[in-house]
């Protein structure tokens, strides 16, 4: 009799904690990465920032490329070469941040510095022969001020990408730029030519297809990357000192080959990004 | 140990089933009237009524329809009071201009096909009349007059680049007297729109008209090409798909435009001024800004009310 009724109980308790449950879990949102400071592309040249952006569950274009997957509320960032408008060397399919939102005009320097931390997972690439594509996964691109752009007499703002992370055979590479001659003074410093890439550093245990989590530490004269529980790879010499450039964070699926048939898919858990 | 646990799983259920059916209670209260006496003649029987929610709070008394459909004559259907107070049964009006009862709102939907006289594009866009089926009586900005509405847009279709049509949802349309018309040789007692309120790309968009030459005398400033667009500007905040509210205040020499009782645009410049001379009409809807064969625009209005 008792064991009947708790039974019951149990049931009925059971009953009630899964509907709480449900109602908890529907007023979730959705996905957890904020877009508002981001701006897409895609690799057919389309872009999308603010409203637009906000909008791609509903967006044709987007579609096919940025998505959500229902299983695990990560977004999806598919990079395969299509026809299109894009202006990019390879395959691109990345979110450029923008502090002002539906602006690029406003970044960020060394010295202001900013954090970026990602949970991601490469989930599937195509081979090339033996080797699979290499994609770049994050990156922090150089742009001069409208002011040094002004001072330089350029025509628009330019700039080198300071830092780039890619996934390489399952391998997470670095690779920064360095000065040609490291005595180089005033504008020259933030001419193009004036940097070259470094040598480049691996993490020592591969990622592969497994799901990670970097973070991208910048300050002056300091740049910090780690890798999950891994050593960090930092670079504070020199180069770094002598960086004037305003930056941006990328981050994203940007498959280094227009090779037919090539693909590569990107996922994002979570994208953060702050400037204290 | 087994009793105790017992015993608080039983309070558990006990408050559990509490809580359920006061809630009952609550909302079983809800859908009571106040009680009304009976005994009084002048009462307003409708005062206390609910409004209901699930209809859309416009008084049709006072508005014309135009729909992207040809009638016979190709030109644009239009329905007028009274047959547009029975939309809801009227099967012309039906794809275009329907109460979507989930949200209480009056749906304007839209796409390429039928257009007016002076336009080229399609719209289904209310267009308001002071006097209930005809256009001839109209107001001047010296008269003044107030537009009030909650709306959405909650779909808009793309261009083949990826950008979202833009959509007009709300306008203060000038009109010729007949004695202006007939004074410039026009046709028609059409004259330009002095505000045009575009939905673009999840914000508001307000465009005005400007004088181009100021020395304009009465008559020149009557034609159409006497007047140009300003260069526009966005309220700060994104409505994208959400609902909104849009006041339009127009007095003496003065235009205001206001975005959630937040944020107003004021116009009161020498061109508004110089705008004294024109009739005006308010109107309210969905009207598209693209002929592309495949695009089309869903706007919804909640409530909308006019003032004079």
């Amino acid at each position: 009799m008792t064991w009947r009724l708790h039974i019951n109980t149990m049931r009925f308790l059971s009953l009630i904690t899964l509907l709480l449950l449900t109602f908890v879990a529907s007023a979730q949102p959705k996905y957890k990465i904020d877009l508002t400071h981001w701006k897409l592309e895609l690799p057919s040249g389309y872009t999308a920032s603010e409203w637009k952006l906000s909008n791609f569950e509903k967006d044709r274009f987007a579609n096919p490329f940025f998505y959500i997957d229902p299983e695990d509320s990560a977004f999806v960032l598919e990079a395969y070469p299509v026809d299109g408008t894009s202006t990019a060397q390879y395959t691109k399919n990345m979110l450029r941040e923008q502090m002002k939102p539906g602006s690029s005009s406003v970044n960020w320097t060394l010295k202001q510095g900013g954090v970026l931390e990602a949970d991601f997972q490469v989930t599937e690439v195509t081979k090339d022969g033996r080797n699979y594509h290499k994609i770049l996964l994050f990156q922090i691109q150089g742009r001069t001020s409208d002011e040094q752009t002004k001072a330089l007499g350029l025509e628009k703002n330019t700039g080198p990408p300071f830092l780039k992370i890619f996934w390489d055979n399952g391998e997470i590479r670095v690779v920064r730029k360095v000065l040609e001659e490291w005595n180089t003074l005033g504008n020259a410093l933030l001419m193009k030519d004036s940097w070259e890439d470094g040598k480049g550093e691996s993490f020592r245990r591969d990622v592969d297809f497994n799901r990670a989590k970097i973070k991208i530490i910048a300050q002056e004269g300091k740049i910090e990357i780690q890798l999950d529980k891994q050593r960090p790879i930092i670079f504070d010499d020199i180069n770094v000192q002598q960086w004037y450039f305003e930056n941006y964070f990328v981050a994203g699926n940007y498959l280094q080959t227009k090779e037919e048939g090539a693909k590569s898919i990107v996922k994002l858990y979570d994208l953060q990004v702050h400037h204290d | 140990m087994y009793k105790e646990f017992l015993k608080s799983n039983l309070i558990g259920v006990g408050f559990t089933l509490l809580l359920c059916l006061s809630s009952v209670t609550t909302f079983g209260c809800q859908h009571e009237l106040p009680t009304r006496p009976t005994s009084d003649p002048d009462y307003d029987y409708n005062q206390d009524k609910p409004d209901d929610p699930n209809l859309p709070n416009i008084d049709l008394n006072n508005w014309k329809v135009t729909l992207p459909i040809p009638r016979s004559d190709g030109k644009p259907l239009e329905v007028e009071p009274p047959e547009i107070l029975d939309y809801a049964n009227d099967d012309r009006l039906k794809p275009y201009f329907y109460n979507d009862s989930t949200d209480g709102s009056l749906v304007f939907y839209t796409f390429p096909e039928a257009s007016t006289a002076n336009s080229s594009y399609s719209r289904t866009e209310l267009r308001e009349q002071m006097v209930p089926g005809s256009n001839s009586t109209n107001w001047t900005f010296k008269q003044g007059g107030n537009m009030r509405g909650t709306l959405s847009v909650p779909e808009v279709s793309q261009d083949n680049t990826g950008d979202y049509h833009r959509t007009i949802i709300m306008q203060i349309h000038g009109r010729l007297t007949n004695e202006q018309r007939d004074l410039i040789g026009e046709d028609d007692n059409n004259a330009p729109p002095v505000l045009k309120i575009y939905w673009v790309e999840g914000k508001i968009r307000v465009k005005t008209k400007v004088l181009k030459n100021l020395d304009a005398t009465y008559e020149e400033m009557l034609h159409t090409d006497a007047w140009g667009d300003d260069k526009g500007k966005n309220f700060d905040e994104v409505v994208g798909t959400d609902k909104f509210t849009l006041e339009v205040d127009v007095s003496e020499g003065r235009m205001v435009v206001t975005l959630n009782d937040n944020q107003s645009f004021v116009y009161d410049d020498i061109h508004m001024e110089k705008w004294g001379v024109f009739e005006n009409y308010f109107k309210a809807g969905n009207y598209l800004s693209s002929k592309d064969k495949d695009a089309y625009a869903y706007v919804k209005y909640y409530d909308l009310e006019v003032t004079h």
